[in-house]
């Protein structure tokens, strides 16, 4: 039997949403801070018509949902969902002001790729973009990276109870800590420590080739937030090629598989336990895969021939590659060369490694490392089972910083979540071939945009239908938590329509 | 609980963990030896990489 749902149960879910609107009012300080900073006036009126506006929803949220009512699961969920949905809507506020796009959807599109870690864009010329527009692009992806709802958490969720419910509605199931908001206050040293790092070793490499101390001051921050939260925004429209510069190409790597690690893993190395980077299955199954597209990628490089030296192999097809894997969508390549420099060898070689994607509970997307490792296991289980004596007892088991047992629920769960994967990358491929795009250009951009990554084929511009940005501002979003969250929110509506009235006990 | 209980429990967990300062110094050494670990998993990653692309390009060239 399937419950109505009251109106406390909304009043508290709207009490939710409230407090990450406020997260993100408060995010949108920092780019104000950067437009007067550089007497950017009227970006700065531009944003803070943007805190304004999160302010009056929080204040009217507090005033008129206050409900004595314990958070529970689906609560927490839905939550997450909702408040993801709406932080676009907000976000998108100093977008559509800036005069860079053509549509409210169109910046509601680059404000859920910001958020989700996906590095597509439809902002217009953005070589002539202001710095604290800039600025609000980066930090975009560097706070959706670590989660809307963590931040929420870490400063303004003062009670804990349900607290992880909303948590794990943002895809990340896992506890660093035993009290979700430490949890979520450890993620964010682990980031910020990374930060501090990050910026200073490009603010170094960006001085060494020559750019202004200002400009690489900027541009390191925006470099970092970029490749740390696996978003793959630049300042420019030439994204990492931009720089011609194999040094800031290394860093930019470095920093981005580093973000794409577990922060479980992270914190179990900070905590001295060093050798679970080289047992943990994510890492295991990364570093398999890695080598195996890699394999690709080079057999498809070497028949087209375009590219003659190792150098180039590494610095264009491993770059990309690598950023693909890791849901990152930094690039040293233009869109039109992807499609013809790579061949459709290697092309089809990064939209596998793209679907893949990177670790659980990280900044990135895609099907993630530890569930292609539970499907392998699972997998190579069964066929142990049909050779070995009937008699054996057999039980597969992973490593994630403990050793799971992988039972039939969990493989079951695994398998779901990755057919629905399949699904948004499907559907969005089919829709964009239905509009006349390649298929290689159309599942290209699709599983791009479903697990997260941001590179493109060419088929992400203002230019592209209605339907199919909406279908991707979806693709993202589900993509980004996992669908389990999505259910949650579908399910609560259609609870309201089929659900039976009954009275709390 | 007794003072002199609580100075015994304080100084045996000295004893076993070592004072707060150096409990300190230990948390940022692992840190520190934390982040080169990770960065040390990339720089392997990447130079297996390389040496495929290199095998691969000599076998298919």
């Amino acid at each position: 039997m399937i419950l109505r749902p009251t109106l406390d149960d909304f009043k508290l879910v709207g009490w939710g949403v409230g407090r990450i609107i406020l997260a993100v009012g408060l995010i949108m300080i920092v780019p104000m801070v950067t437009s007067l900073a550089f007497r950017e006036w009227n970006v700065a009126v531009d944003f803070l018509i943007g805190i304004g506006c999160c302010l009056i929803f929080w204040l009217s949220m507090e005033l008129t949902c206050q409900v004595k009512l314990d958070l529970t699961w689906s609560h927490g969920l839905v939550i997450s969902s909702a408040g993801w949905l709406l932080a676009m809507f907000f976000g998108a506020i100093p977008h559509y002001l800036s005069g860079h796009f053509s549509s409210f959807l169109d910046a509601c599109f680059d404000v859920m790729s910001g958020f989700t870690t996906t590095g597509l864009f439809l902002l217009q010329d953005l070589d002539h973009v202001s710095n604290g527009m800039n600025m609000w692009r980066h930090v975009l992806t560097y706070a959706g990276g670590q989660g809307i709802v963590v931040i929420a958490l870490t400063f303004l969720f003062v009670r804990t109870s349900g607290a992880f419910s909303i948590y794990s509605g943002e895809a990340k199931e896992e506890r660093l800590l035993p009290n979700v908001i430490r949890t979520a206050r450890a993620i964010w040293l682990i980031s910020l420590t990374y930060l501090v790092i990050g910026c200073i070793v490009l603010f170094a490499a960006l001085k060494v080739e020559g750019m202004s101390t200002g400009r690489s001051f900027l541009q390191s921050t925006w470099l970092f937030m970029g490749s740390w939260s696996t978003g793959g925004f630049a300042p420019q429209s030439l994204n990492l090629l931009y720089y011609h510069s194999f040094l800031i190409e290394m860093i930019t790597m470095i920093i981005f598989v580093i973000g794409s690690l577990n922060f479980a893993l992270h914190y179990s190395v900070w905590s001295g336990r060093r050798s679970e980077i080289w047992k943990n299955v994510e890492v295991r199954s990364f570093a398999i895969t890695v080598s195996l597209v890699t394999l690709f990628v080079t057999i498809g490089l070497s028949q087209l021939g375009v590219y003659t030296t190792i150098a180039e192999y590494f610095r264009k097809g491993f770059y990309i590659l690598i950023s693909g894997h890791t849901t990152t969508g930094n690039s040293t390549v233009y869109s039109s060369s992807l499609l013809n420099e790579f061949g459709a060898l290697a092309l089809w070689a990064i939209v596998l490694a793209m679907a893949i994607g990177a670790s659980a509970a990280s900044t990135g997307g895609g099907f993630k490392g530890l569930r292609v490792g539970v499907f392998v296991k699972s997998l190579w289980h069964d066929i142990k089972s049909i050779t070995a004596p009937e008699s054996a007892v057999m039980r597969p088991k992973i490593h994630h910083i403990n050793d799971i047992w992988i039972d039939e629920p969990l493989a079951r769960g695994v398998m779901l979540i990755l057919l629905c994967y399949v699904a948004i990358y499907f559907v969005g491929g089919l829709l964009g071939v239905a509009y006349g795009y390649p298929p290689s250009v159309a599942f290209f951009d699709s599983v791009s945009a479903g697990s997260n990554t941001g590179l493109s084929a060419g088929l992400v511009s203002p230019l592209m239908p209605s339907v199919l940005k909406v279908y991707y501002v979806f693709s993202m979003w589900v993509g980004r938590l996992e669908f389990l969250a999505i259910f949650a929110l579908v399910g609560m509506f259609a609870s309201t329509i089929v659900g039976r009235k009954v009275g709390r006990a | 609980m007794p003072t002199s209980e609580l100075e015994r429990i304080m100084a045996e967990s000295r004893k076993r963990y070592g004072s707060r300062w150096r409990s300190r110094v230990r948390k940022w050494h692992n840190s520190v030896v934390g982040i080169f670990s990770e960065i040390s998993l990339v720089v392997a990653i990447s130079l297996i990489s390389l040496l495929i692309m290199i095998i691969v390009r000599a076998i298919v060239i």
